[in-house]
């Protein structure tokens, strides 16, 4: 039994009426004016709205509020919202809306208490850490809408500056909310396909997690909590798609394999995503939704850990009673087989060529990722990604 | 399950790290919490070298031990906290260092509170959710007993100036920093062995069939009752085995987890009740009323306790067990292990050996009829349905 | 911002006001109930309010007596004070939607004072709505119906109408 280490103090409060808790949980950070960001987006959807009326019964205003956080995340969204926080004299963040305004309001955060007045500052530096952090809190409260990314409730935050061409990966404590809500409100009936791609994305998550994190109880339950809830619930969630319990069922699995899925040092999977992320435009659930299934074709019979991962899938009753000797070849074509399901009935992509890469960008991408992972497996290699591409086209 | 108005709030404040010879890894990260002058709470320092073990580790990282106070208490009792704040503002210490069994942590927690609060009578503070952080005051504790579900709560029990008890729940009772080592752990005897072992699997149990239950939660018990099958055979047998008695330990740290989010059942209502009716221990209290309380819910939770008798017997009896027996089966199991274990040791399994009366069994039932646990207890408890409980151990 | 949702605050507060009634009638008539009001002591008072600045009802006992009465005047220090976070979660609870458990289950309150105190508290509030609420209701909310000892129909009337 090996060391671990786990913390992730992010308070989630999830399910119905969540989003009534927000002032209370203010108060109690004695946080009176915080700085509300949002976008466009959430905006035209009415997801501001319900905020404001979730606020109306209470005493707490917002100090100042923001909505223009570009779909795509960039540099200066954090430096407006840095303006903006000091003008006004906030004292907290409230972040609404999908992964570009949470990673926006993340690396804000994150800026405010280094005392860093202008990105700038970063200069191209990956990788920051928390050592020379000033410590002081500053809440920040995150509310979800549509699809979680899986990054809310961690300690991680991209941002890519496309003028310099440029992926800022953060990893510090900094960057944790204070609070992560998630409110059936603040959820929209999304269509199969959304949904569908959200549940594989953290079922990819989940189970990278659980084979990364076998020695970490803590990290374990979060991935087999999302591989269970994946597995029961993602069917009904898109066929029923207006229950809400299923909703935010999965949603709660996307934001608890992520807390897994970050949580891993250093991963070759979470760098190709980005790397596929940034190449496509796709979100990483997207392309962790395309790739999943062939990364562990690749991995089954290297990793023992994955006989593991049957537990989950199946349940205790089948998992009792599969052969012990071929669990791990059990628990593969079993998450195939629903792979293969969910992606025929949802109608999403299940090849890279269906979401505009060209084979010719292979290299350059692979090299790319071999460049940004840090890791000492020496099985990640520039041949294996390239050939992992290959098979995923 | 449409719309069902379901919510929870999942909370743990602390950050864990479990390992064999953690400690000075993990102390080393000590000093960018912000600590230099630490107030040290431990237990008796003659019998046990792991508070010398850790003050050396702390001060190599060159945190200082401002005040090292001895605490003897069996509870947290009003009178020793007043004089452990007093000693800490009289060496301007800035965090607190708890080393220790389950009595030293839990008067940490409390004494965490009562600072960081800026808590001029501790009255003040009772019941949920009141106290406020005003100053940061870091909290790192290191226990040193087997049962430690405890030490990552955010609750603590308080004995005031009249001998009431009292309850304060508070996520400034939860530890910023949780490091277990199980070469730290001291006292090896099979009592508190099991002791710690029944604590956390009666915990994990309760999380585990609790009306708040959430799939997360639920995972965490279920990988914590394997942790604690695997291993708390081979600690009563060899004590000295420190795998396994990590093994216990990390079952104890993910029930302290899931606890805010759960809380707990009857068993520890009754169980609780009875330690203070009758003056025995709450763990030896657990051991007799355990089983019969899972008797009592498993009308409602039957599918659960067969889920989780495959993490007691294992691949091949859970196979063979009919799925209709499955939960009886789990009963039947702990009934046995519980018993097993307190005979060997000579410990009573019945309330008539622990020396109980009616009189005895009234009280009980009106104690328990005033506790916290019973909220989230799967079915909901009447004062005849306690008698009835207390009446089938008798 | 303030004085919105006017609609649920009214509600709350006329709600409040019946079930305090409620709570009188089955001190009255109730043999259970009166049992646990024997197990608080002596110049016990509660107070369940909303937080902010919302309705609240007071349980006083007093040498032999016990009152339930709504309104906010200031009372010092109640012994156990149950605040609800949120308007929403007492609308829960005063609609018979939650049980004062299932709200503290839930995390709906702050609850300052004596926690022992407010769980006998929470099982008199069980009572009374096993009296208030009809059968379909608890079932449809997933509420426990206690046993009554006292006529369902007498505690409504009185409950509506006062003057018990």
């Amino acid at each position: 039994m090996s060391t671990f280490s786990f913390s992730n103090d992010v308070k989630i409060l999830c399910g119905d009426h969540a989003l009534d808790n927000l002032p209370f949980e203010l108060r109690e950070r004695d946080c009176t004016r915080p700085l509300f960001i949002s976008d466009e987006r959430s905006y035209r959807l009415g997801f501001v709205k319900e905020v404001r009326k979730a606020m109306d019964n209470d005493i707490i205003d917002f100090g100042a509020t923001y909505f223009k956080v570009t779909e795509r995340t960039c540099p200066k969204n954090c430096d407006d919202i840095i303006t903006m926080y000091k003008a006004h004299g906030c004292d907290g963040i409230i972040a609404l809306g999908g992964d570009n305004v949470i990673q926006c309001a993340k690396v804000a955060k994150l800026m405010l208490l280094q005392g860093v007045g202008d990105f700038v500052y970063f200069n191209h530096k990956t990788e920051m850490d928390a050592e020379n952090a000033v410590y002081a809190d500053l809440p920040l409260f995150i509310l979800p809408t549509e699809i979680p990314s899986g990054i809310e409730a961690t300690d991680r935050a991209y941002i890519f500056d496309e003028k310099n061409n440029f992926f800022y990966n953060f990893n510090s404590v900094l960057t944790r909310a204070s609070a992560v809500i998630l409110d059936v409100r603040l959820t929209d009936i999304m269509p199969a396909k959304v949904m569908a791609t959200a549940g594989l994305g953290a079922l990819a998550m989940g189970v990278k997690g659980f084979v990364d994190n076998a020695g970490n109880p803590m990290a374990l339950a979060y991935a087999t909590g999302a591989i269970h809830t994946v597995i029961n619930e993602l069917l009904p969630a898109m066929r029923h798609n207006s229950n809400s319990d299923y909703r935010i069922s999965i949603y709660s699995s996307v934001i608890n394999a992520g807390i897994a899925y970050y949580g891993i040092e250093e991963s070759l999977l979470r760098d190709m995503t980005n790397e596929l992320s940034i190449k496509t435009s796709l979100s990483p659930l997207q392309i962790l939704s395309i790739i999943f299934p062939v990364y562990y074709k690749e991995k089954v019979n290297k990793d023992r850990v994955f006989k593991s991962v049957l537990m989950p899938v199946v349940g205790e009753e089948q998992y009792a009673l599969s052969n012990a000797k071929s669990r791990e070849i059990v628990a593969i074509d079993t998450l195939k087989e629903f792979w293969e399901k969910v992606v025929s009935l949802a109608e999403i992509p299940s090849k890279l060529r269906e979401v505009g890469l060209e084979q010719s960008d292979f290299v350059k991408l692979a090299d790319a990722v071999i460049n940004r992972y840090k890791g000492t497996d020496p099985h990640n290699n520039f041949t294996t990604l390239v050939k992992l591409l290959e098979e995923a086209f | 399950m449409k719309n069902s108005g379901f919510y929870y709030e999942f909370y743990n404040p602390s950050k864990c790290t479990a390992g064999v010879g953690c400690l000075a890894d993990s102390v080393s990260k000590l000093p960018s919490m912000g600590l230099s002058n630490a107030f040290f709470l431990c237990d008796d320092v003659e019998k046990s070298s792991a508070v010398d073990e850790v003050r050396k580790a702390v001060n190599a990282v060159k945190v200082r031990t401002g005040a090292l106070y001895v605490n003897s208490e069996k509870t947290v009792c009003l009178a020793s906290l007043r004089e452990m704040r007093d000693i800490y503002r009289v060496n301007n210490c800035d965090c607190i260092i708890a080393c220790g069994d389950y009595k030293v942590v839990n008067t940490a927690k409390a004494l965490r509170m009562l600072l960081s609060g800026q808590v001029a009578r501790f009255e003040d503070v009772k019941g949920i959710n009141i106290a406020r952080k005003k100053i940061n005051i870091p909290l790192v504790v290191v226990p040193t007993s087997v049962g430690i579900s405890n030490a990552v709560t955010s609750s603590v029990l308080v004995k005031d100036d009249d001998n009431n008890t009292f309850e304060c729940v508070s996520p400034l009772c939860a530890p910023d920093y949780c490091i277990v080592d199980p070469s730290l752990t001291s006292v090896f005897d099979a009592p508190t062995t099991i002791a710690g072992a029944l604590e956390s699997f009666a915990k994990n149990v309760e999380e585990f069939v609790s009306k708040q239950a959430i799939t997360l939660t639920k995972c965490m018990n279920l990988i914590a009752i394997r942790e604690i099958r695997d291993n708390v055979f081979k600690v009563v047998n060899d004590p000295m085995d420190v795998q396994a008695v990590l093994g216990l330990q990390r079952a104890g740290l993910l029930a302290g987890a899931c606890y805010s989010c759960t809380s707990a059942g009857v068993a520890h209502a009754i169980a609780g009740a009875l330690a203070n009716v009758t003056g025995s221990d709450n763990y030896i209290c657990m051991g007799i009323v355990f089983a019969a309380c899972m008797r009592y819910n498993i009308q409602v939770v039957e599918k659960d306790y067969a889920q989780a008798l495959y993490y007691i017997v294992g691949d091949d009896k859970y196979a063979a067990t009919p799925v209709q027996d499955r939960a009886r089966t789990l009963i039947e199991t702990s009934e046995k292990m519980i018993k097993e274990l307190f005979e060997e040791n000579g410990l009573p399994v019945s309330l008539s050996a622990l020396g109980a009366d009616e009189e005895m069994i009234n009280k009980t039932v009106e104690e328990t009829m005033k506790s916290y646990a019973l909220v989230t207890n799967p079915r909901n408890v009447t004062k005849e349905d306690v008698y009835l409980i207390l009446r089938s151990v008798m | 911002m303030k004085g919105k949702k006017l609609i649920k605050r009214w509600i709350t507060t006329f709600n409040m006001f019946f079930f305090a009634r409620g709570v009188s009638c089955c001190y009255k008539y109730d043999d259970d109930f009166r049992k646990y009001v024997g197990m608080l002591p002596d110049r016990f008072v509660f107070r369940l309010r909303v937080l902010p600045d919302g309705a609240s009802v007071t349980l006083i006992k007093n040498e032999g007596s016990f009152m339930a009465k709504t309104g906010n005047e200031l009372i010092a220090k109640p012994d156990v004070d149950v605040c609800f976070k949120n308007i929403e979660g007492a609308f829960g609870f005063v609609t018979g939607k939650k049980s004062f458990s299932k709200c503290l289950a839930q995390s709906a309150f702050l609850i300052s004072g004596d926690i022992s105190g407010m769980m006998t508290v929470s099982h008199m509030f069980d009572i009374v709505g096993s009296y208030i609420l009809t059968k379909r209701m608890l079932k449809k909310y997933d509420r426990a119906l206690l046993p009554r000892t006292a006529g369902v129909h007498k505690v409504r009337f009185f409950t509506l109408f006062g003057r018990f």
